[in-house]
């Protein structure tokens, strides 16, 4: 897949996820039936932009609300979106995404994934388990309501999207806004110094909705393969990838191909994954 | 061949793009509120020192809130959902403001877009006395009382006035609703 | 490498359907429908203002 046109694909993905450009400039919401729809990316739906529900915010609310019920609707469009794209979510339609990788584009030292950086991928999972899954639960007992912990205390696409342009459109807003915000700046502002010197640090490292996307990556119908006659067995691949992965298509994978842009034999392919053994750089697990 | 696929697939993604957001323009277009005095609210069109907009609410318990009929008197309108940490956080200061002032100050907490039982619950276990009023299509705070965001207070003077608009709250509200109470009762 | 994939496959599409069950019993609870109601009401606290 070329570059410009999955850049293409990023940018349109980002526009219908804020298909309601008029919300910039009221400062209002948009307030229609496609809300009760989750969008596949990370996208703050207090965004005036937002036509859709952020998959990680109403999972919070969710696991958030007293009752009984189970978040089968939210679970059950994750496992979609999972199951036929796995993180290529991650490379083509995230807002958050396309943000971090244009910032990437900035002249400057470019720190080189390691084997402390793939370490350092397991904590997004922590991020999950304890921000989007605990702590609510945990607020709920206390308070009988959870607070969606993630979305207050860091989402970085939350304040970018939401917090920013409703402050900018609201001015009752810019006087409530007290020492969370100024946190949430603060993340917000780290995050995007990062991701100048390192590839989309938010999805390696604390995005929780990588980390779901990520359990599905071997399952995805859209996926990366290697045709194992063709395979020298160079490594190319795996050196090129700029994200941690240790094998073609694990759960680092975003699908970006562009390892697929490097192979001298042209073996690897990426689309639906097909009949193809997983190909390792080493025979140790991942 | 894979080029051609691949074209039909961004040129349909850039139609339903195009689509989506005619259909949100469109749906912006319709939505109530906005800046009907000129005034700068969240979301909204109210702002202090305009007249409230009547509303007849049913009441969780049975009966019926006009707002009219409590003309004389201050009004205290808190607009919440039991899914909101920080409107849930500020009822309790509410509920002791009610016991101060009920003599001379009309309290009632809009729920809003939730279902009667859903309230009943919550109200019943955390013993709210004052008046929750159901506003399941959320109708206030769409079209009346517009406000994009919740916790969202009006206080309402004796005139019918409104005095004072609170966006946001949480734990620490007592004191500033207080203040509100008293100066509305001044007017 | 045959069995691989049919095992592989087997599992995407249950998952697919089990996505697509779910979404339709979550519907049917009305989680659409509380979906709706907390993205058209920003809670200020829940997205780090105020």
């Amino acid at each position: 897949m070329d570059k410009k046109k999955r850049l293409f694909i990023q940018l349109l993905s980002c526009l219908l996820h804020n298909a309601n450009l008029p919300g910039f400039f009221t400062g209002r919401i948009y307030q229609g039936p496609a809300k009760g729809i989750c969008a596949p990316g990370l996208n703050c739906y207090s965004c005036p932009g937002a036509v859709c529900s952020c998959p990680i915010g109403a999972l919070q609310a969710s696991i958030g609300q007293s009752g009984r019920k189970l978040p089968l609707y939210i679970a059950g469009t994750l496992v979609l979106f999972g199951a036929l794209l796995g993180r290529g979510i991650c490379a083509f339609l995230c807002p958050f995404g396309l943000f971090q990788e244009l910032l990437y584009k900035i002249p400057s030292k470019k720190f080189k994934k390691s084997s402390l950086s793939r370490k350092a991928s397991l904590l997004k999972y922590l991020v999950l388990g304890i921000f989007v899954v605990y702590l609510p639960l945990f607020y709920l007992a206390k308070n009988g309501v959870g607070s969606p912990a993630f979305c207050k205390f860091i989402c970085p696409a939350g304040t970018l999207e939401g917090g920013l342009p409703l402050m900018a459109a609201n001015s009752r807003l810019r006087v409530i806004a007290g020492a969370l915000f100024g946190w949430k700046l603060f993340v917000l502002v780290f995050v995007a110094i990062a991701s100048v010197f390192l590839y989309r640090a938010f999805c390696r490292f604390i995005c929780p909705l990588g980390a779901i996307y990520s359990l599905f990556n071997h399952y995805a119908l859209f996926g990366v393969e290697v045709n194992e006659s063709e395979c020298i067995g160079c490594n190319e691949c795996v050196k090129a990838c700029k994200l941690d992965t240790k094998a073609i298509n694990d759960r680092e994978c975003i699908r970006c191909a562009e390892c697929a842009g490097v192979c001298p034999r042209g073996a690897v392919a990426v689309g639906g994954t097909g009949k193809e053994k997983k190909w390792r750089i080493n025979r140790k697990e991942s | 061949m894979e080029n051609k696929s691949e074209r039909i697939i961004v040129i349909m993604l850039a139609l339903v793009m195009i689509m989506a957001t005619g259909v949100a323009c469109a749906k912006e277009g319709v939505q109530t509120g906005g800046n009907i005095n000129g005034q700068e609210t969240t979301g909204g069109g109210l702002s202090e020192g305009v007249k409230a907009p009547d509303f007849t609410l049913p009441l969780l318990g049975g009966g019926e809130f006009v707002l009219s009929e409590n003309k004389g008197k201050v009004v205290f309108v808190n607009f919440w959902a039991t899914w909101c940490p920080p409107c849930v956080a500020e009822m309790p200061a509410i509920q002791q403001l009610y016991e101060k002032y009920q003599d001379t100050v009309v309290f009632i907490g809009v729920d809003c877009g939730e279902e009667e039982d859903v309230v009943e619950n919550f109200a019943t276990q955390r013993g709210f006395s004052y008046n929750i009023g159901l506003d399941g299509d959320s109708y206030l705070l769409d079209s009346l009382y517009p406000s994009d965001s919740i916790p969202y207070t009006t206080v309402i003077g004796p005139d019918g006035a409104i005095t004072k608009i609170f966006v946001g709250g949480g734990e620490s509200m007592f004191s500033k609703f207080e203040e509100a109470i008293i100066a509305a009762m001044g007017k | 490498m045959r069995k691989g994939w049919m095992k592989k496959r087997i599992i995407t599409l249950t998952l697919l359907a089990v996505a697509v069950l779910f979404i339709v019993l979550g519907i049917s609870q009305g989680d659409y429908y509380s979906t709706l109601q907390k993205a058209v009401r920003i809670c200020l606290e829940c997205i780090g203002i105020g």
